[in-house]
This record gives structure tokens, C-alpha cells and sequence, in this order.
């Protein structure tokens, strides 16, 4: 079997190995556009990758991955740019806000706690509302159905912001304010649970903003592109944890499953593909949830990762 | 005349304590040659054998250790939160760690390394000294238990490895036998130095040891992206994503326009 070492890691491989655990995430990210950092960073831990590199890699992996999916959806007219960048700022500003809040938390002591609940709770909140709303919508046929009133406050709400706009990709009037102030909500929990923040952001797009799905997609790897070139960047030059020649074998296989996963995903109708994306958050959240539960086989850990 | 008397006996006796043999108040170096001496870690590198060989007395049992430097690690250390959720709980400091240690020895040591029996006599060797070097930042009661889930980690690292038995023994020839530890070198190595220290045990008692060094140093392409990522690290920041970016442009161009992409 073809090993490779890998220097910044410290440790060799096995290069199928790495490149079908690339095929098998981007098979993922084809079908539903998120499911990247969340899933593969654990994996290339279980593997040996110290917890810091599997993450920093990642982020270059998925720039690879994410320039060509932006490229494709681009091509097929599924980005909003307008909306993209402002998510984008406020994805900055709320990223500076939470390295700050994840410092002030370390210094109360109880940061690794409050991480782990969050991820938990978010992960089962989304996971849950997706699987129930999709749930119903397949049963009714129709369109997600959620709850006239509720929707009617929010609406209310949403319209009396000022800065009022139109993002014609999406087809939607909104403030400025809400892209912004969204992404700085994302951008503080990616920044605190240590991940690019997708799978959050993709439910935020599509529930909160009430973007088109396949705008949703295009416009969520526009996005996520930019945040892991900066994390790229930002690890390379601070932390050296970037093994490029581990991103270059990861984005090899997930380039290729991500064009097994978009064949997939076109035969799929978007409530199949939502209540599916939603088993999958539900399958991690279980996971942390019973890593949680469970005695450590080891009661010591290496530090980093997520 | 007496005066005389007694600086010939002192003489005589700082003579006699000069040229009285080693062997008889420390132990005597062992024959022993290890291949190779440099271990190249190249881009296909997956661990490596190190053959330790050499002679010892027929009676005698052996052991070889090959250890890297002590170093000081910190760890997380997990605890239960709210009385329920396993979590990490703060950290813990250890100092004079190696940053590897493998064992391996004769048969009839198999007893001796797997326990402590030898260490409360014959400190560095085994698990036990291993515990006894360490320090580490945390009550005292802690300190036993937080050295044995240490000892596991690194072992399920490959980092620690103990291999009780597993020296093979050649013939007899006069007072000597010769033996022989294929040592496995995992691919988790890191560059630097290390000691191959190879040890003669009379029942239970050390009585020859070789200390050699081994050098491991990264080459070729290892070597090359090693260098540009600590000491050019902006540039290779900047390389990266070129180079992702540019690969993600190759598949778009090859797989049209398919939807694609992996979100984070």
C-alpha cells in the first residue's frame, strides 16, 4: 500500500485512505452543499493527523474544494454576490468577536464546557427543526409549512429595519442589516466552536433570510471560500499546522465525490435532500453526544482541534 | 623513617585503586553496532527497522532502549462536568518526558520489563522509571494515575513501545552469545537526536551498557515543505491556496459545470 509522509504532521499515511475519506466528504458536499470541516476533522484524527493540522489542513482542502463548486454554481447563475459579501463582513466581524469571547472564556475556565454545549445544542437544533419541517413538508407535498404567525412577526420585524434592498439572485427585499447581523451571529458560534460555519449558515440562509435553496448552495461556497483562504493564511503564518501535502490528497478525492454527490443531488427533490442533510447533523450530534456520555478509554488528550 | 613508611603505603594504594578494574565498582561497555545510523525520513517514509546486534555473556540478559530527549508536554485532561458530561477539564504539565522510548529484551527479562522489579534497585529501565522521571503539575494523589493514562496515550501513539521478549539469541560461542532487536521506529518519529543504549542484566543487576546516538533528519520534499512552512510561513500560507485554488480551477475545467464543492 502507497504511504506518503506528511511533514507539517508529522506522520505518514495511507494515500487511498485519505483520498476516499476526501471522496467520501465530497460525495457529501455534492448532494447538500455543507458537510465538510464538521465531519472530516474527526476523521483525520481518528486517523492520527494531531488534532490542530487535520483542522488547519481542512480549511486549505476546501478552498480547492469550494473554488470549484462556487465556479459551477456561479456558472449556473446560484450566487449572490451582494448577499455573499455582506455575509461575509459580518462573518469577519463576528469571527474577531468570538477569538475574543473564546479568550475571556478561557480565562473564566469553563471555555472547553461551553464549546462542546453549543455544538451539541446547535447541531440538535437545526438538525431537529430541518428533519421535522422537511418531514411535513414531504408528507403535505407542498411548501415548508411554518407557523403563519410566528412568520407574519418576524416579517413584521424584518420589514421595519432600515437600509431596505433588493438582492435580485435571490429574489428577496431585506435590509442590509440582516445579512450583516446574521453573518456576525455565525461568524461569533464558527469562530467559538472552531468550524467554517456552513452548516449554520446554509439553515440561517435558508429559514432566516428565506433565500432560494439552490441560491443557498452557491452563494453559502462563495462565502466559506473566502473564510478558508484567511484561515489558510492565518494558521500558515501563526500556528505552521497547514500540511499542504495532506489538503493537495483530501481535495483530490473530494473534488472528484463532490461531482459523484451533485449527480446525486439532481436526482433528489431539495425536501429529500434537507431531511437527509438533517440526519446527518443529527448522526454527529448523537456522536459528540455520546462521546460526552461515554468513559474516555484515555482520560488525557492532545490540545487543538474541535 | 615513619613518615616515609606511610607516603609509600598512600602510594602504593592510590596505585593499586588506579589501575583496579571498572567491572569491579561500574559496569563495562557492552559490543554492540546499530544499522543504520542516520534515519532518513523521505517522502515515502512509513516507519523504519533498526537492527541492534552485538555480544554479550552467555549467562547474561539484554535489553535495548532507544529514547529521544526529555521534554516538557502539556495535555488536556478530561473530567466529568456537571457530574455527567466527560469533557476536557483544564490541563496538565509534564515535564522530563521522553519524546519516545522503546524497550525491547531478552526472555528471560520479560518479567523485569513488564514490572518494576528491576527499577527499585537498577534505576532506567521500563515502565516504572518512566514514572518515577516524570514530573508532573498536579496533586500528589492525581500524579500516579495521570502518569499511567500518559503511558497509554503515547503508547497508542507508537511513541512508547514495550516489547518484553523479543530479542532474539544466537548460539553460544566459548562465554559469549550474540543478539539480535529488529527495533521498529514509527512513522511518528520527529527529527533530532536519539540514544540507543543497550544493556547487559546479571540477575537483575546492570553490569555492561553502550550508549550509541541515532540521528533522524527529514529529506527531500519532507524536508523542502518543512523548511518553507516555518521559515517562510506567509509565503507558503499564500502558496497553499494558490495552488488549492488553482487545483479547484483544473476540476471545474475537466468536470464542467456539474455542481460541486465541499462547504465547511
Amino acid at each position: 500500500m502507497l504511504h506518503l509522509y506528511l511533514p507539517i504532521a508529522g506522520n505518514s499515511v495511507n494515500v487511498l485512505l485519505i483520498f476516499g475519506l476526501g471522496g467520501l466528504v465530497g460525495i457529501l458536499s455534492g448532494i447538500f452543499g455543507v458537510g465538510g470541516g464538521f465531519l472530516m476533522t474527526p476523521l483525520l484524527i481518528m486517523i492520527g493527523i494531531p488534532p490542530t493540522v487535520a483542522a488547519a489542513s481542512d480549511s486549505n482542502q476546501i478552498v480547492g474544494a469550494s473554488t470549484s463548486g462556487t465556479l459551477a454554481h456561479y456558472k449556473m447563475g446560484n450566487v449572490d454576490f451582494k448577499m455573499g459579501i455582506l455575509l461575509l463582513i459580518g462573518g469577519v466581524v463576528g469571527g474577531t468577536l468570538g477569538v475574543q469571547v473564546i479568550k475571556i472564556l478561557r480565562q473564566m475556565g469553563n471555555a472547553d464546557f461551553l464549546i462542546k454545549i453549543t455544538y451539541v445544542l446547535m447541531l440538535g437544533f437545526v438538525g431537529s427543526y430541518m428533519f421535522i419541517e422537511s418531514l411535513q413538508a414531504l408528507r403535505k407535498n407542498k411548501a415548508p409549512a411554518i407557523a403563519p404567525k410566528k412568520e407574519s412577526k418576524y416579517a413584521q420585524l424584518v420589514g421595519k429595519l432600515p437600509w431596505q434592498t433588493d438582492f435580485e439572485k435571490s429574489g428577496i427585499r431585506l435590509s442590509v442589516l440582516m445579512p450583516l447581523i446574521l453573518g456576525t451571529f455565525v461568524g461569533i458560534l464558527a469562530a467559538i466552536m472552531g468550524v467554517g460555519g456552513g452548516f449554520i449558515m446554509v439553515p440561517v440562509m435558508v429559514y432566516l433570510l428565506r433565500m432560494p435553496m439552490h441560491v443557498v448552495v452557491g452563494t453559502s461556497l462563495f462565502q466559506i471560500l473566502f473564510t478558508c483562504i484567511d484561515v489558510t493564511i492565518m494558521q500558515s503564518y501563526s500556528n505552521h499546522t497547514v500540511d499542504f501535502i495532506l489538503a493537495l490528497i483530501l481535495l483530490l478525492g473530494s473534488t472528484l465525490g463532490a461531482q459523484f454527490g451533485a449527480k446525486i443531488s439532481k436526482k433528489l427533490k431539495g425536501d429529500q435532500l434537507k431531511i437527509l442533510l438533517a440526519s446527518l447533523v443529527l448522526i454527529v450530534m448523537v456522536k459528540m453526544l455520546l462521546d460526552l456520555l461515554l468513559t474516555p478509554h484515555i482520560m488525557l488528550a492532545l490540545k487543538g482541534g474541535h | 623513617m615513619i613518615k616515609n613508611r606511610i607516603w609509600i603505603s598512600v602510594i602504593v594504594m592510590t596505585m593499586y585503586f588506579m589501575v583496579l578494574p571498572k567491572s569491579a565498582c561500574s559496569t563495562v561497555s557492552v559490543r554492540v553496532k546499530h544499522e543504520p545510523n542516520l534515519i532518513a525520513i523521505g517522502a515515502f517514509f512509513n516507519g523504519t527497522q533498526l537492527t541492534v546486534s552485538g555480544k554479550i555473556a552467555a549467562e547474561n540478559e539484554v535489553a535495548v532502549i532507544v529514547k529521544g530527549k526529555q521534554e516538557a508536554l502539556t495535555l488536556k485532561k478530561k473530567g466529568k462536568a456537571l457530574g455527567l458530561l466527560w469533557m476536557n477539564m483544564g490541563d496538565v504539565h509534564f515535564k522530563k518526558v521522553p519524546n519516545l522510548y522503546i524497550l525491547y529484551s531478552s526472555k528471560g527479562m520479560m518479567e523485569l520489563a513488564a514490572s518494576d522489579a528491576i527499577t527499585s534497585e537498577q534505576p532506567g529501565i521500563g515502565v516504572e522509571f518512566l514514572k518515577k522521571e516524570m514530573e508532573i503539575e498536579a496533586p500528589q494523589d492525581e500524579r500516579n494515575y495521570l502518569a499511567q493514562e500518559f503511558l497509554e496515550l503515547k503508547k497508542k501513539q507508537g511513541l512508547y513501545a514495550f516489547h518484553p521478549g523479543e530479542i532474539s539469541i544466537g548460539q553460544k560461542s566459548g562465554t559469549d552469545k550474540s543478539f539480535k532487536a529488529a527495533v521498529w521506529i514509527p512513522p511518528r518519529i520527529s527529527t533530532g537526536e536519539y540514544q540507543v543504549q543497550v544493556m547487559e542484566i546479571h540477575d537483575g543487576i546492570i553490569v555492561g551498557n553502550s550508549i550509541d546516538q541515532l540521528k533522524v533528519e527529514e529529506q527531500g520534499i519532507p524536508s523542502m515543505i518543512s523548511s518553507l512552512a516555518f521559515n517562510h510561513s506567509l509565503f507558503y500560507g499564500f502558496l497553499a491556496v494558490l495552488i488549492a485554488v488553482a487545483a479547484g480551477l483544473v476540476m471545474d475545467f475537466f468536470f464542467g459545470t456539474g455542481k460541486g464543492g465541499g462547504a465547511h
